[in-house]
């Protein structure tokens, strides 16, 4: 059974002009251990899936329709309190700024504190503190900086302390909601080093949010590519790192720069992401596709199998 | 956006034309009331009579008709209260907007004396200027928005400190604009709705602070408004002697036209911030729905 | 530590300076007036009162025909040894002992009223947020707004009409029993509560719609930021996510508007203290109005004036006790 299965999943936003749907049909899943990736632009519905799928997006956000199952229990069935139990212990997140994360007038140490008195509160304030001072240890961070308040923090220690606090409860499933965007190159690699060495070591699933495929292609067991609210590809990620089949995800793939082999023209894909307000008909990709026909402007494309558990959905290519 | 299109977006509105209905309708008794209802200052019947037909409100201490004075209250209360509101946003918006615009060291000047002005209490203030000068509205009028200011500066100052730092300024500076143009053109018209709203915050204290003003005798006592009528109403013992009628009537009117004005403010803050017509809305919506643990909601099919 | 030190010894000589002006203006007032300010201040007193108090008055505010910078001097020594002059409808007492006996009753009234309304006010602001839509938030805004439209001092009127004159429940003038002598015994101390409750009540309905709104507004935006939604994610207790997550941080931005609107609100209760003949700073603001006492007013009007100063100080403590950013 996998640890974490989406199906068809609808995702609205109340806005002043009426409903808006961010998230359309997206199903993935995830073993355990396993690192899925989520890669899109902003705007693409991947972050607003995953959070939704935790039933952590208050209002006006709104599951519209779909199937979330957690180890075979059924989220979008939970109530409050079973939610807040399964939130931590076995589903933790680490979200994009860490400093609009923490709550600027509380200590490292309260954080922890409240964290771990949430879900073990048989346990002695000695006790969670060296639980805590355990975490930041972890993460490479000293644990003198439990009276730190977070504006104290640089920018990628308040990043390690979040990750720090994701892994509190020894959970099985991590989602980082692009967790090294706001970071320099230097500190990401450091971090991301030190993520994947407890992933290891740890053995819990991570699912990856991020805009950067070239970060995913280096680690990540699968991917998945969303555009405009859907799933256009989803498949291992070796495929993605021989060039991809969806005519998007090949966007994508040139516009990552060549460290290594030959050098090619760096490209990008002309245009912009489509408004959700008012998305195209067909194929929401169709008018940005190089390889556009008339049956994508009218018909829209359903993820079909093309090889070793690659899907992609494309009129053209499958 | 321009005063026209405020306006119809306001009468678009639920709150802010319920509001205006209620403006509207004191507007129309101070303006043609004084003609409809008898003197008010006349002294015509039996002191501290309970109301009856012949006096719909009762009589006042000296036998003056209570209904009367209430009516022809309303037009200097209005008049001063508006024009003081008027007066406040005008000066708010001159200082205010002259320190965000222009930064620097006049900023900090300006800023200096709009947190002096702000952190002084107000009534005190009043009472010291009126006590000096003579009696009357036009007394009442200077010493309000003397006092009344600096609190609408401090607001229109931020609106005007982040306007200026917003793109399409920084271009029209860039290009060469005059700072006329950029302020008539650029940055008033995004101030409006913040203007219409500090005009009746305004609007509300000045009428709020007449009346207490009035109230302790420092408004010309001979002139017949709401607060001269409360002045009259505790002078004449009207609390040991049971009238209440000389003090509830005008009381109901300040609440009523308080409230009206503060309905028209909801109202303008929905028009400027869509959002807040939008979150009550949805909340309406998902009432029997959990919201409080701020879980995503699960409502198959959405809500239309 | 330092910077908290320094940065409410900054606060400081910002208080000082508006004491300076307020100070300042009660010089220049009068004599901005058209007309001899001294003949203005004791002209309904110019038969009782002998041309040498009166002459001993002009030397206290300085009214003297000394170059104006000389008579701001002459005033400012004066102050500074806490003589704000004598009182014209108390003569011979000095304004500042008419003021002490007024002071300390004016601030345990509407000392306990506002810190009462400001407590219960942010409650129910960060209740009405915390279950929007609900019962609470959507009958409790209105009807606050509507109670908070009538001036206090009419309520007030109201009160003591209903619930003194009317039904007895409440005794109708004064601040504590006759025949209690003040100091610390029962029958005084209960008699002062039981005079000061509906005065109190009064400010604290009519000023109680304003701090649950202003809590309300700023609840509904912090709840809607990343660390509410990460306090929740963590499976923090809901109730825990709202005290200590939500009305909290919410609370930081009320208390800098609670000394804001410090004045404003207190305009408000001097008034009340007005209706009830209650003897603090309002009751004898109405005495020196109505007896055109003007060193009494002015002198009103410096103690007020300082005392919000003073508070408000107290409100920056407060501030940055409970916020650590402040104290970078």
């Amino acid at each position: 059974m996998s640890l974490l299965q989406v199906e068809n999943l609808m995702v609205d936003y109340l806005t002043p002009d009426g409903a808006l749907r961010a998230v359309d049909g997206v199903s993935f899943e995830l073993k355990r251990g396993e690192i899925l990736g989520l890669v899109g632009e902003s705007g693409s519905g991947k972050s607003t899936a995953a959070m939704a799928a935790m039933r952590i997006l208050g209002p006006p956000a709104l599951i519209t329709g779909g199937e979330v199952l957690f180890d075979g229990r059924d989220v979008l069935r939970m109530s409050a309190e079973q939610l807040r139990r399964w939130h931590w212990r076995e589903i933790s997140i680490v979200m994009q700024s860490a400093l609009n994360a923490l709550n600027p007038v509380l200590t490292m140490q309260e954080h922890f504190l409240d964290t771990i008195a949430a879900h073990r509160p048989e346990l002695s304030n000695a006790e969670m503190l060296t639980r805590a001072a355990e975490l930041l240890k972890m993460v490479d961070i000293d644990p003198r900086h439990l009276n730190s308040y977070p504006h104290e923090l640089s920018g990628g220690m308040r990043q390690r302390v979040v990750i720090a606090l994701a892994l509190t409860l020894n959970p099985p499933l991590l989602i980082m909601d692009e967790p090294t965007t706001a970071l320099d190159v230097v500190v990401e690699r450091e971090i991301l080093k030190r993520v994947l060495q407890l992933q290891k070591e740890m053995g819990f699933a991570i699912l990856f949010i991020t805009h950067d495929l070239s970060l995913l292609l280096e680690f990540a067991t699968r991917l998945g590519v969303l555009y405009a609210g859907r799933l256009v590809a989803i498949g291992p990620t070796e495929i993605f790192r021989q060039g991809g089949i969806h005519p998007y995800t090949q966007g994508l793939l040139q516009a990552v720069p060549q460290l290594r082999g030959k050098r090619e023209a760096f490209k990008s894909i002309p245009g912009s992401p489509p408004s959700l307000k008012k998305p195209p008909n067909g194929c929401r990709f169709h008018p940005r596709c190089p390889l556009v026909e008339e049956r994508c402007r009218k018909e829209q494309p359903v993820l079909k199998h093309v090889q070793h558990g690659h899907q992609v959905a494309c009129h053209v290519r499958t | 956006m321009n005063p026209a299109l405020l306006f119809k977006q306001m009468l678009a509105n639920r709150k802010a034309r319920a509001g205006m209905i209620i403006f509207g309708l004191f507007v129309l008794v101070s303006l043609v009331g004084p003609w409809l209802v008898q003197d008010p200052t006349a002294f015509t019947a039996v002191p501290h009579q309970s109301p009856s037909w012949e006096h719909w409100f009762g009589t006042t201490g000296q036998g003056q008709d209570v209904f009367a004075q209430t009516i022809v209250g309303t037009r200097v209360t209005l008049a001063v209260g508006c024009a003081t509101g008027f007066l406040v946003v005008l000066l708010g918006a001159v200082i205010g907007g002259i320190a965000g615009y222009l930064g620097g060291r006049t900023d900090d000047l300006l800023s200096l004396l709009i947190n002096v002005f702000l952190v002084m209490p107000g009534l005190p203030l009043m009472v010291v200027l009126a006590a000096w000068l003579p009696p009357g509205p036009m007394t009442i009028l200077s010493v309000l928005v003397l006092t009344g200011w600096a609190w609408n500066a401090r607001v229109l100052r931020a609106q005007t400190l982040s306007l200026a730092q917003r793109d399409f300024v920084l271009a029209a500076k860039v290009s060469g604009e005059s700072t006329l143009r950029i302020v008539t053109a650029e940055i008033l018209p995004n101030m409006l709705s913040l203007m219409t709203s500090s005009f009746i915050g305004a609007t509300i204290y000045a009428i709020g602070a007449q009346v207490g003003l009035e109230f302790l005798g420092l408004g010309d006592i001979s002139k017949v408004t709401w607060g001269t009528n409360l002045y009259w109403a505790s002078n004449d013992s009207a609390l040991l002697l049971g009238s209440w009628w000389t003090f509830v009537p005008t009381g109901f009117c300040i609440a009523l036209l308080g409230f009206g004005l503060t309905l028209i403010n909801f109202g303008v803050d929905e028009i400027a911030n869509p959002q807040l017509a939008t979150e009550s809305r949805w909340a309406r919506k998902l009432k029997n729905r959990a919201t409080a643990d701020g879980s995503t909601p699960v409502v198959a099919g959405g809500v239309r | 530590m330092n910077r908290s030190i320094e940065y409410l010894l900054r606060r400081l000589g910002f208080y000082a300076l508006a004491a300076w002006v307020a100070i300042t203006l009660n010089f220049l007032i009068p004599r901005m007036m058209p007309g001899d300010p001294a003949q203005i201040m004791f002209a309904r007193f110019k038969g009782e009162m002998s041309p040498s108090a009166i002459a001993a008055l002009r030397e206290t505010f300085g009214i003297t025909d000394a170059p104006i910078w000389q008579q701001y001097f002459t005033y400012l020594r004066h102050l500074l040894s806490g003589d704000m002059g004598v009182s014209v409808s108390n003569f011979p007492e000095p304004v500042v002992s008419v003021i002490a006996t007024g002071l300390s009753w004016s601030i345990f009234l509407a000392g306990s009223a506002l810190i009462i309304s400001f407590i219960l006010g942010t409650s129910l602001g960060a209740l009405a947020a915390w279950r929007r839509g609900g019962l609470l938030d959507s009958i409790a805004p209105p009807l606050l707004a509507l109670l908070g439209a009538f001036p206090y001092f009419w309520m007030a009127m109201l009160a003591l009409f209903i619930f003194g004159f009317g039904l007895g429940w409440f005794p109708l003038w004064h601040a504590y029993p006759e025949g209690t002598s003040p100091g610390l015994n029962l029958p005084f101390i209960l008699g002062a509560f039981y005079h000061a409750a509906l005065p109190a009540a009064t400010m604290i309905i009519a000023s109680l719609g304003g701090w649950m709104l202003a809590m309300r507004n700023t609840m509904v935006g912090i709840l809607g930021s990343d660390y509410i939604t990460y306090a929740r994610a963590r499976g923090l207790a809901p109730r825990r996510v709202l005290i200590r997550y939500a009305a909290r941080n919410a609370l930081l931005p009320n208390i800098t508007g609670f000394g804001m609107a410090l004045g404003f609100v207190l305009g408000g209760a001097l008034l009340t203290e007005i209706i009830f003949s209650y003897p603090g700073q309002g009751y004898l603001l109405i005495q020196a109005v109505r007896a055109q006492d003007y060193p009494l007013m002015q002198g009103l009007f410096l103690t007020i004036t300082l005392a919000v100063l003073g508070a408000n100080w107290l409100v920056d403590i407060v501030t940055l006790m409970l916020d650590p950013r402040t104290r970078r």
